[in-house]
């Protein structure tokens, strides 16, 4: 283990019963990362965060925090790091200044200083509008800045996010991040789960998991650029073309192409890389009846993680 | 009008079937009580324990005690009493009547005073001292019968074995004496066993306990931390009934005062620590409260609450000692009616005290198993 790092995961598994939540997982985040860590439902994300927030011991394998062992010291990691779960846990009969009083004297802060830490975070958050406001009356993206406020109350320079933004909207998701990435700026490790892919290219490394296993590990350039994702004699391509999802059917069926998606009016295509450009723009010009001009294209995030996914369950 | 019922019904069903704990108790409770109340329970009184001093130790006094040994009503100890001493095994619960028979007892006796048997009767429970009370006069009569006829005419024709009876501590044998202090004990149970099995329950349900077991909490200051503001419910609602006990209802406290408030705090610190219990084993709301009203019900019917323990079939008896509420009324009852002391209560005091700190420790012990 490194000076820079703060969560070691070495050999884990976990099973529950005939049930495997995580088998022989091994990585490390440094200080200071915003980790992404991504995968279908099921696949053993919450598992591995409650193992390394000493929640859950783990089968075999050992992981550490900050230097402790998350299953012999489970005090200890808890005492340093903050936990925000999937669901909201908070108690919806009190207020969120009563909630957040709770879970500061719960780590050790009370008195002068647990009121100043409160009135720091609901600044920060802006929750001090609602401060006398029962917690279970606030709408989901409100939910969730308490609970991340809850988290973040002792100021832990590790925090865990199980899906910080699944169920809110758009502007309280975009609020929700420049949140993160402030608490980013100060140093902090931040964990993170989460379906969104535009989330994922925020994080500065990421990691994928799919049924208990990792499949893959490391910045997003690193991902894209794997060889399963682009394999040999294919290439990755996109055009515009209006009303594409409609042509999505037949563009597929064209000779060459391999896999695609359409974002707006975005076509994203995998091709064979013995077509050029200007072939597949004349190929496509004459399907579509429209003058198209094909550019080549990064393979996306979510390229990867299909491509990942296709590539485990061959291996089955 | 009822559209949708057949649907509704159709998925309570199936969430029914689902929680097969909820089905068992709630099969189990009916039968339960239709056992108890069916089997064990009678209004004859059986079975009670009465001592005996014989100053006499005569043909007669024999025959007397033989009477009272066959009306079957009596469980008979201790011949070599002093009368103290019976009145004192009494106070402290070990009988619940005592037969004083005089020096020199003769049914023909020409004084009175060796004529007269004294009963001593606790009169803590109405029904078995009036019982007693008439057992007695019938066991006497009968042996003033059988002398007469034995004497002939010719005999004393006085001749008459006399019973003088005191009852003690509830001369006029009101039930509200009986009862009252058993309600007390009833209320500082069943809601703080509801409470407490609901409320942990609860934490688990809603998804509150996943995020407060992300903190530093221990497992003892969780769960303890929760019992604190219960244990203080449970004092209010003592304070209530002991005032209302002693002024209304007109019990008078005949035993220490401090003494009794440390023992039902003894008892609300074991209703807890069994709601907690009990929470740790139930795995939603309605299975916690099935799992109180199992236990509940044998503690009214077989805990002496209502009817006494003495007279429940031999088979019954010994479940009568595994409900903590049978100690709990032994205390209180005791100390309120008799003035009972605490070294007479020691036996009690400490099976419930066992009792509570076992059942945290097992609480603690299975909400470990519970988060992995």
């Amino acid at each position: 283990m490194s000076a820079a790092t703060t969560i070691s995961i070495n050999e884990v598994t976990k099973t529950f019963g005939p049930i495997t939540a995580l088998k022989d997982v091994t990585f490390d985040v440094a200080a200071g990362d915003i980790f992404g860590f991504l995968g279908p439902n099921g696949s053993g994300k919450s598992t591995l965060i409650r193992v390394l927030c000493g929640m859950l011991a783990p089968s075999s394998g050992s992981a550490s925090v900050l230097g402790y062992d998350c299953a012999r010291q489970p005090d200890q990691v808890k005492r340093h790091i903050g936990y925000m779960p999937q669901r909201f846990s908070l108690y919806p009969d009190l207020t969120v200044r009563e909630n957040m009083q709770l879970y500061g004297s719960l780590y050790g802060v009370f008195g002068d200083e647990l009121r100043g830490r409160i009135a720091k975070v609901m600044d920060r958050l802006s929750l001090t509008q609602f401060q006398r406001q029962l917690a279970g009356t606030l709408s989901g993206g409100w939910k969730q800045r308490l609970s991340l406020a809850c988290a973040i109350l002792h100021d832990p320079p590790v925090v865990f996010l199980d899906e910080p933004t699944s169920g809110i909207d758009p502007v309280s998701r975009a609020e929700m991040w420049e949140i993160l990435l402030e608490l980013a700026g100060e140093g902090k490790t931040l964990f993170i789960t989460t379906h969104y892919m535009d989330e994922a290219e925020r994080c500065n490394r990421l990691g994928y998991i799919y049924f208990a296993k990792v499949l893959a590990l490391g910045t997003t350039e690193e991902l894209v650029a794997m060889p399963v994702v682009t394999p040999e004699g294919t290439r990755w391509v996109e055009f515009l073309c209006p009303g594409a999802a409609r042509q999505l059917h037949r563009i597929l069926a064209q000779p060459g192409v391999l896999d695609g998606t359409v974002f707006g009016n975005n076509v994203h295509l995998q091709v064979k890389s013995a077509l050029g450009d200007d072939e597949l723009a004349r190929s496509f010009s004459n399907l579509l009846g429209e003058d198209i001009s094909v550019s080549p294209a990064r393979p996306t995030l979510s390229d990867v993680f299909v491509a990942l996914t296709e590539e485990s369950k061959r291996d089955v | 009008m009822f559209r949708g019922l057949q649907a509704m019904a159709l998925k309570e069903l199936r969430q029914l079937r689902r929680d097969r704990v909820t089905i068992a108790i709630a099969i189990l409770i009916p039968v339960i009580q239709l056992i108890i109340l069916g089997y064990a329970i009678s209004t004859e009184v059986k079975n009670v324990t009465a001592v005996v001093v014989d100053l006499a130790l005569n043909e007669s006094s024999q025959e007397l005690v033989l009477g009272l040994e066959n009306s079957g009503v009596f469980i008979l100890q201790g011949a070599k009493l002093s009368y103290d001493e019976a009145y004192q095994a009494i106070v402290d619960g070990d009988a619940k009547a005592a037969f004083l028979i005089p020096p020199g007892f003769a049914p023909d006796a020409g004084d009175e005073q060796s004529r007269t048997v004294q009963v001593l009767v606790d009169g803590s429970d109405s029904t078995t001292a009036n019982y007693v009370m008439s057992t007695v006069s019938g066991v006497s009569q009968e042996l003033s019968q059988r002398y007469i006829t034995q004497a002939g005419i010719v005999g004393a024709p006085g001749a008459s074995v006399q019973v003088r009876t005191r009852v003690l501590f509830n001369p006029q044998l009101r039930s509200t004496v009986f009862f009252v202090p058993a309600i007390l004990v009833l209320i500082l149970h069943m809601p703080l066993i509801l409470l407490t099995a609901l409320s942990v329950v609860r934490e688990r349900v809603e998804g509150t306990l996943e995020q407060l077991i992300a903190t530093p909490i221990s497992r003892l200051g969780l769960m303890i931390g929760k019992l604190v503001p219960m244990f203080w419910l449970g004092v209010l609602e003592g304070a209530g009934v002991l005032l209302v006990m002693v002024y209304l209802f007109a019990v008078p406290l005949r035993g220490s005062l401090p003494l009794l408030v440390v023992l039902l705090l003894l008892w609300v610190a074991a209703s807890l620590a069994l709601g907690l219990f009990i929470s740790t084993i139930a795995r939603n709301q309605l299975q916690a409260v099935m799992m109180s009203i199992l236990v509940i019900i044998p503690s009214i019917l077989l805990s002496g609450f209502m009817f006494p323990r003495e007279s429940m079939p031999a088979i019954i008896y010994p479940f009568t000692y595994l409900l903590p509420m049978t100690y709990a009324l032994n205390i209180v009852r005791g100390l309120v009616i008799r003035g009972t002391g605490p070294l007479a209560l020691m036996p009690e005091i400490v099976v419930l005290t066992v009792f509570a700190v076992g059942m945290v420790v097992l609480a603690a012990a299975r909400f470990q198993k519970r988060l992995g």
